[in-house]
């Protein structure tokens, strides 16, 4: 099914960072459709929902109830259906262990949620409008943590 | 053997003197009697020649009377012829009996009587021999009286004559039987003679069969014994020669040519060709023995070397002695031994000995060291027999228990009296367990002392078989107790830290994330305010909306240099080549933007590669660029210099080290605003600030994770600085290689 838009789905616990993420991407002049879901459980469910139109970039938090972000990662990374969703993590922190183990959990990016909505913007454009065939090809640790 | 061939020569010898005496002796005793035989004939001829002689002279006065008569008758005077023949015969009689009688007297004395009557006869007889006269007288009363005086002369001649016959009839007789004894005696003494001579000569060959038989048998032994040399020669490995001093012939024994490497007799044995063999070295001392042995009679043995043929050094000991045989006839008789297998033992032996010198030497040091370092240890050692169930307990094990060493015989019974009644189960069956699995792991339990204390007892063993096959176990017990009871010290304060770590951890995380999401959010909805709201604020509302950034952008750094602050503090960061060049310019790289705001210079050496760890020391040297721009002065182009060396230890007594120790010396100086010297040390402390917090912004942790970076890497910093000029930290890090 050709789409003539990009469909994200975020996972994320926190009722403000969804509100942050939906109004950015409101604000940004980006044909896209956002789906959120409060946990990974939610996430996954709907991605094994035969019905689901499968997202083309999946927003994951780290810290969640009931699914946690790494646990969901490796449920997603288990599929080959899922082999095509480029999956960027989207956390408060930033630390080493937390950016190498999602690295080789196979994460394709890793963002440290911003403090200042305009930053916020311009990381979830460029994040959007990466092309990630080229991107996942020359990945390595050095460019997997998103810098501006 | 040589002994009794000595003594049947000289049991010979006194035979045949003896034989000699004895035969002597017998001849003479028969040659005596021969001669005493020849004697007693000579006298019985004597005899019977004194006895004819005096039957001849009766004779010749009876033909001197007749012829007389006849004269005298007829007067015819031819009758006297035969009467003067008559008379010289019987002067001629008379002188021979007188010759025969000679050795005997009474004879002697008769026939000087018979002389006179037959004088006195004669004289009568003579008185009428003139023819002329005696034709007249015939009838004369004279002659008458004459005439008869005459017979009776005549008859007394016969009577004297007849006497002397019974003399030497008695004569006879005696000597007869004498004579008859002694030819009597005669076969009797020359059987006797031959008897003995028989005897003799029967002994004699009865002793010599005898000598011979045993001299076979001596021969027979020597023979024997002359194998026996020869095996015994090849056995020891040595040689006999015998070197005749006056034809100057030398013969070896077999085994003298097979010691010096060749086959018996294959080459002429000559002193010459012995030297040949000699190793030139040792050729005097071989020169040396065959002098003396020829002059002195005990010589000691020599030892030398040869050179075998093939090439083989030998060692040979030998020694001769000058053996007088016959008169003037010089032997050496001399044994050579080959001695190079005893040398080498002995060699090996004194090898032996001095490894085993050395190693009682070292077992003596070690047993002391191992006493002393029981007692400084707190342990003892033992053996423990399975058999007998005896322990031999080390000195201190005796203490260990209370006791005074060697006090008691020690037992496993003994032993299980002294273990606390609830360990003994267990220690029984190690030892049990330990008598088919050959050791005790580690094993703990706990002794009752003599003195009734309590004490926790590790003990380890391990089977070990002995050189003489003794199977036993050998163990270690050492007093535990302090060890015990500090460890149960430690394990509480462990699990304390351990709790601490956790909790701290937790701190980490909290901080790191839970404290940083509502700060970033609070931040989020400030800007989104900021973007959409602002123009609808009152100027009050904006300057509170400002001071509210404010506040929660310090927050942010406060928790970031906190959690920078953490992060030093571990210490399980692994060193490796730190490039202090490439250090800086990442610093210089991240402090651009600043740098480029305060215009500031700054000038660096070249520097060494050093150990330690990179983002440390990145956060280091970023810290303290940071920290000189801060705290530049307002109207000056901030400047600083880092100035790096490598120096000596003792060289820096800031350091109060004298020791060699090389170290990196980092030094940082600033143009700033400096500070007083008394606080030197207090800015190196957690949130401690100098100034204000409007006028100079910090947290006062930047220079509290400098200190603990360096002192992670077990270097010194040291603040200097003056009020208004400026301020110098220096910083010392050890080099390791």
């Amino acid at each position: 099914m050709q789409k003539d838009y990009i469909l994200i789905t975020l996972a994320d616990d926190d009722e403000d960072d969804r509100l942050f993420f939906t109004d950015a991407f409101d604000e940004l002049k980006i044909n896209t459709v956002v789906n959120t879901f409060k946990n990974g459980k939610e996430l996954l469910d709907f991605l094994h929902h035969p019905e689901s139109v499968l997202p083309n970039i999946i927003f994951l938090d780290l810290n969640m109830p009931i699914l946690n972000g790494i646990e969901c990662l490796k449920e997603i990374k288990k599929n080959q259906k899922f082999d095509n969703i480029a999956i960027a993590i989207y956390s408060t922190s930033s630390s080493d262990q937390d950016v190498e183990n999602t690295f080789v959990l196979g994460a394709n990016i890793y963002i440290k949620k911003p403090s200042d909505f305009n930053t916020l913007k311009k990381v979830l454009s460029e994040v959007v409008t990466i092309n990630w065939q080229y991107h996942t090809s020359g990945l390595n640790k050095d460019n997997f943590l998103l810098r501006l | 053997m040589r002994e009794n061939k000595f003594k049947t020569s000289k049991v010979h010898k006194i035979i045949f003197t003896i034989s000699l005496f004895v035969v002597l002796f017998v001849g003479a005793v028969t040659y005596k009697h021969i001669e005493n035989l020849s004697q007693s004939s000579k006298l019985v001829v004597h005899t019977y020649e004194v006895n004819l002689e005096l039957e001849q002279l009766f004779s010749y006065i009876k033909d001197s009377e007749n012829g007389m008569r006849g004269f005298l008758i007829t007067r015819d005077e031819n009758y006297l012829n035969p009467y003067y023949t008559a008379n010289s015969n019987i002067n001629e009689s008379f002188a021979k009996l007188k010759k025969l009688t000679k050795d005997n007297k009474q004879q002697q004395q008769n026939l000087n009587e018979l002389y006179e009557i037959i004088k006195k006869r004669l004289d009568y007889n003579g008185e009428y021999s003139d023819p002329d006269l005696s034709r007249n007288i015939v009838n004369t009363k004279e002659f008458k009286k004459n005439f008869n005086e005459s017979s009776r002369l005549l008859v007394a001649i016969r009577n004297k004559i007849n006497q002397m016959t019974e003399i030497e009839d008695t004569f006879l007789i005696k000597r007869n039987s004498i004579y008859n004894e002694q030819i009597n005696l005669t076969p009797i003494l020359t059987l006797s003679i031959l008897l003995v001579t028989i005897l003799l000569i029967v002994y004699a060959y009865y002793k010599t069969n005898n000598d011979l038989e045993k001299l076979k048998e001596a021969n027979n032994t020597l023979n024997k014994a002359f194998f026996l040399n020869s095996q015994a020669e090849i056995l020891s490995s040595f040689g006999t020669w015998e070197w005749d001093l006056v034809t100057h012939v030398t013969k070896y024994s077999e085994n003298f040519y097979r010691i010096l490497g060749y086959e018996p007799y294959s080459f002429p044995s000559t002193n010459d060709n012995f030297l040949t063999f000699v190793h030139p070295e040792d050729k005097e001392i071989v020169l040396g023995i065959m002098d003396r042995v020829v002059r002195e009679e005990n010589l000691p043995p020599s030892t030398f070397r040869i050179i075998r043929p093939d090439g083989e050094i030998r060692y040979f000991r030998a020694t001769g002695k000058l053996f007088l045989e016959k008169l003037k006839h010089k032997t050496v008789l001399g044994v050579t031994h080959d001695i190079t297998d005893e040398i080498n033992n002995n060699k090996l032996l004194e090898e032996n000995i001095q490894s085993l010198e050395k190693l009682n030497n070292e077992l003596i040091i070690f047993d002391e060291s191992s006493r002393q370092a029981e007692i400084l240890g707190n342990y003892g050692s033992w053996i423990f027999n399975f058999e007998t169930n005896e322990f031999i307990y080390s000195e201190n094990k005796y203490r260990l228990m209370g006791f005074e060493p060697k006090s008691f015989q020690p037992t496993l019974e003994n032993l299980m009296d002294h273990i606390y009644e609830d360990d003994r189960e267990l220690v029984q069956e190690a030892f049990e367990n330990a008598n088919t699995t050959g050791e005790i792991p580690a094993l703990n339990y706990r002794v009752v002392r003599k003195d009734k204390e309590i004490r926790h007892f590790k003990t380890v063993a391990k089977s070990f078989t002995d050189l003489s096959g003794l199977e036993s176990m050998i163990g270690t017990t050492q007093d535990v107790t302090e060890d015990y009871h500090k460890n149960e010290l430690l394990e509480e304060r462990n699990y304390e830290l351990e709790q601490n770590i956790k909790e701290l951890s937790e701190f980490n995380h909290v901080a790191s994330h839970d404290l940083q999401e509502p700060l970033r959010k609070i931040q989020t909805f400030i800007s989104r305010i900021n973007d959409k709201e602002k123009e609808n604020l009152t100027d009050f509302g904006k300057d509170y909306l400002i001071r509210i950034e404010k506040a929660s952008s310090r927050m942010r750094i406060l928790i970031n240099d906190l959690l920078q602050y953490s992060r030093t503090n571990r210490g399980d960061n692994v060193f490796t080549q730190v490039d202090l060049n490439e250090v800086l310019a990442n610093s210089i790289l991240e402090l651009s933007q600043n740098i480029e705001d305060k215009k500031a210079i700054i000038k660096y050496d070249s520097f060494d590669v050093i150990e330690g760890v990179e983002f440390q020391m990145q956060q280091l040297f970023t810290n303290l660029i940071s920290n000189s721009l801060k705290y530049s002065k307002e109207d000056v182009v901030p400047e600083i210099v880092i100035k790096y060396k490598k120096v000596k230890a003792k060289n820096e007594p800031i350091l109060k080290e004298d020791s060699h120790e090389v170290y990196h010396k980092i030094k940082f100086t600033d143009n700033g605003i400096g500070f007083e010297q008394e606080n030197a040390e207090k800015i190196f402390l957690l949130f401690n600030r100098l100034h204000g917090k409007t006028e100079y912004q910090g947290t006062g942790v930047g220079l509290a994770i400098c200190k603990k970076i360096v002192e992670n890497h077990n270097g010194y910093i040291f603040a200097k600085g003056v009020p208004g000029k400026g301020a110098t930290f220096t910083i010392y890090i050890p080099k390791y290689i």
